[in-house]
């Protein structure tokens, strides 16, 4: 069975007064339903240029899951290092989050229709990001005849 | 006000021909205001409030779903959702300055672990 573990630990010495943080959790990454496995994984990197929108992932038609309604996962990464750089991430139109350098996110997503599609754009520069994509029920596009 | 050391681990032995190991690391600073671990219950009554869209930053955002059933649902304080925790799971990234967020239960009431810390 694939079993995909994702693992996060959170510590600070010096944010919580009287005590030290550490959080550690860990979950496999399941389909929906939390029965079988994930087993499609896209990862590499991509180079994305000031005020343009990049279209991370699938969209909702190209997945043949449950009304679409399939279960993944997302990392991304900014790999910039100049500490003004950074880029904002949305599902469609809507703005949920922003990486500075360095930063990273893991979150599950929820491809529900062709307009919940992961959006990210660059500020103030060229910037790299890093990514894994974990899905179900991709679909290749066919071959034009 | 602190440093918070947040690391991503993904491992895979069984899926692929190869092994997935993969870990990465970054040092946040952060700033006030901030919410430490804690939980809390969510129901399906109504959207709740966990960052308040109205106190300006970007907030480094953790969550995991406790319950063993049900799943929760996860959005900008304007109701746009976009993520579902099923249980058992977890998630952390960074809320946009302005955006908020609001979780709200799907089915039935479930139990949120969360922490949230402003970017330094």
């Amino acid at each position: 069975m694939a079993t995909t573990t994702a693992t996060i630990s959170i510590s600070s010495g010096d944010l919580i007064p009287g005590s030290n943080l550490s959080v550690n959790a860990s979950s496999t990454l399941m389909k929906a339903g939390l029965t079988t496995g994930l087993t499609q994984l896209r990862t590499g990197y991509e180079s994305i240029a000031t005020g343009t929108e990049f279209r991370l992932g699938p969209l909702a038609t190209e997945t043949s899951g449950s009304v679409h309604d399939i279960a993944s996962w997302v990392y991304i990464c900014n790999k910039a290092t100049d500490d003004t750089y950074y880029i904002d991430w949305g599902i469609h139109e809507t703005m949920i989050g922003r990486l500075y350098a360095g930063d990273w996110m893991f979150i599950p997503w929820n491809a529900s229709d062709d307009d919940a599609e992961i959006e990210i754009e660059a500020q103030n520069g060229t910037q790299t990001i890093e990514y894994a994509f974990f899905a179900s029920d991709l679909v290749l596009p066919t071959a034009a005849s | 006000m602190g440093t918070l050391t947040a690391t991503l681990t993904l491992n895979d032995t069984t899926t692929f021909s190869d092994v997935l190991n993969f870990s990465t690391s970054k040092a946040l600073t952060t700033g006030t205001p901030s919410q430490g671990l804690t939980k809390q219950t969510i129901t399906t009554a109504d959207n709740q409030e966990l960052v308040d869209n109205g106190v300006s930053g970007v907030f480094y955002f953790y969550a995991k779903n406790n319950d063993s059933t049900n799943f929760v649902i996860l959005q900008t304080t304007a109701s746009e959702q976009y993520a579902r925790l099923s249980p058992g799971e977890f998630c952390f990234f960074p809320v946009n300055d302005g955006n908020g967020l609001e979780a709200r239960a799907d089915t039935a009431s479930i139990e949120l672990e969360y922490a949230f810390f402003k970017k330094g």
